[in-house]
Order: structure tokens, then sequence, then C-alpha cells
């Protein structure tokens, strides 16, 4: 328990020195909309897919989405 | 369901109960100290800003910034932020110790339930400030790294938001 109160804690004065998040740039907000449309074209749920189905649709959205962009 | 928010003061001994309401002009007017202030332009520019705000006493504990993306089905977190009070930098200054754990928890939760209500089931989107945050969210939030290229991208997917919620559900009758 106290270790993870510590462990609570550290994380708790990091956020609050740092922020807890970093604003998301147009491409965060395009890739995660094609991580989306995969996910829907192999009909994989991501939070109810195994290990190999996630990490599959992660490869499928970076190959695509990375490609896309070096055509553009 | 309705959320029962609340936060944990520095020892995890006490359960302090919170409300969460729209950001007013007094709440940012309140962050000259914090790492941003929410007074810049950049900060009016963002969307949906929420306030968490202790239920006795009105303290303000944390701010976010939050939009509903119908194209990615899912709520992005933009920003947030805890009060002055939680950062150490700002010890150094003369402000009170660290008072309260759960901020970040609270307003994540509340951010779910956005995402409920805009019938996306509770999925969130987000970029992790550091390492240590984003091992964190995976851990406690059960968080989803999105890319192997840029392992900041992270979300939230449906039973992981189920299960953030849990603890501050309760039914309506009873708030």
């Amino acid at each position: 328990m106290s270790d993870k109160k510590e462990y609570l804690l550290q994380i708790e004065e990091d956020g609050a020195t740092n922020g807890w998040v970093a604003p998301m740039s147009q491409e965060d907000r395009d890739y995660f909309a094609h991580f989306r449309s995969v996910c829907n074209r192999y009909n994989i749920q991501p939070s109810r897919a195994t290990k190999l189905e996630y990490d599959f649709v992660t490869r499928v959205t970076e190959s695509e989405f990375y490609l896309r962009q070096a055509n553009a | 369901m309705k959320l029962n928010l609340f936060v944990w003061n520095h020892d995890l001994s006490i359960k302090i109960p919170t409300i969460i309401r729209t950001a007013t002009f007094d709440d940012f007017n309140q962050t000259k100290a914090w790492q941003t202030n929410w007074t810049s332009r950049a900060a009016k520019a963002m969307p949906n800003k929420v306030a968490l705000c202790r239920k006795d006493d009105n303290e303000l504990l944390g701010l976010m910034s939050y939009e509903v993306n119908n194209c990615g089905l899912a709520v992005e977190v933009i920003y947030l932020e805890s009060a002055a009070h939680s950062n150490a930098n700002l010890l150094h200054k003369g402000l009170e110790g660290k008072k309260y754990i759960g901020i970040s928890h609270a307003l994540f939760a509340h951010a779910v339930m956005a995402s409920m209500d805009a019938g996306f089931d509770g999925v969130l989107y987000f970029k992790a400030k550091t390492s240590r945050l984003r091992e964190y969210y995976i851990e406690e939030f059960g968080a989803m790294p999105l890319s192997s290229f840029d392992p900041f991208r992270l979300a939230i997917w449906e039973d992981a938001a189920a299960t953030l919620v849990q603890e501050y559900l309760v039914e309506e009758d009873s708030l």
C-alpha cells in the first residue's frame, strides 16, 4: 500500500509539473481516424482484440497512413 | 447512471467529494501560478473546458479541455492540468504542499462519460506527456498504444473506459 501511495504521489507530481497530456496535432487526429477505419475494415473491436489482432491493426494503420503521407 | 467524482487526500486516507462543471473566467484567473495560464489566447481557444472542484468549498482542483471527434468516433482529451498545490515546482515558490491524488483520474472519468453521452462507448484518445505518465495510463487506466512510431499516442477503448468510471458510478436517484 505504501509503495502504491508513493507511486501515485510521484505520478501526481509528474503530471502536475509537466502536464498530463500533450496537445495532439492534426496528423495525430488523422492517424486515429485511420486506425478506426482499419478496425472497421477488418471487423476488429480493439477492446476485445487479441494481441495478434491489435498488433495487426496497428501495423496496417502505420503502413497505410505513412505510405499515403509519403505519396502525397 | 451518473458519476459521483472524488479525489483522495495526499495519504489516501480520506475520499474528498468533488463536482465537475463548465469552467468560468474566475477559474481561469486562478491559474496564474499554474504551468499554463488559462487566460492565455491559446487556452481561450480550447473547446469544452471543465473544472473539477471540491464539493464542500468549491476549491479548484483541475481543468480539462476535450473535444468530441465525430470522425474518430471518440473524445479527444486536449489538455488537462491539476492545480498548483499539486505541483512540486511551485512548492518552492511558497505554495502549500501536495494535497490531492486522483485529479486526472476523475477528469478522465468525466471525459469517458462525455464519450458515452456522444454515443462513442467511452472511447478516448490522447497523447501522454512523459514516459512515466504513459506507463501510468497503460497500467492504471488500461490505455492501449496506437502506434509504434509515436508511442505516446494512446487510446482508452470501451472495456477499459467502463472500468475507469466504475468506481464513480452511482444511480441517479442516490445523488
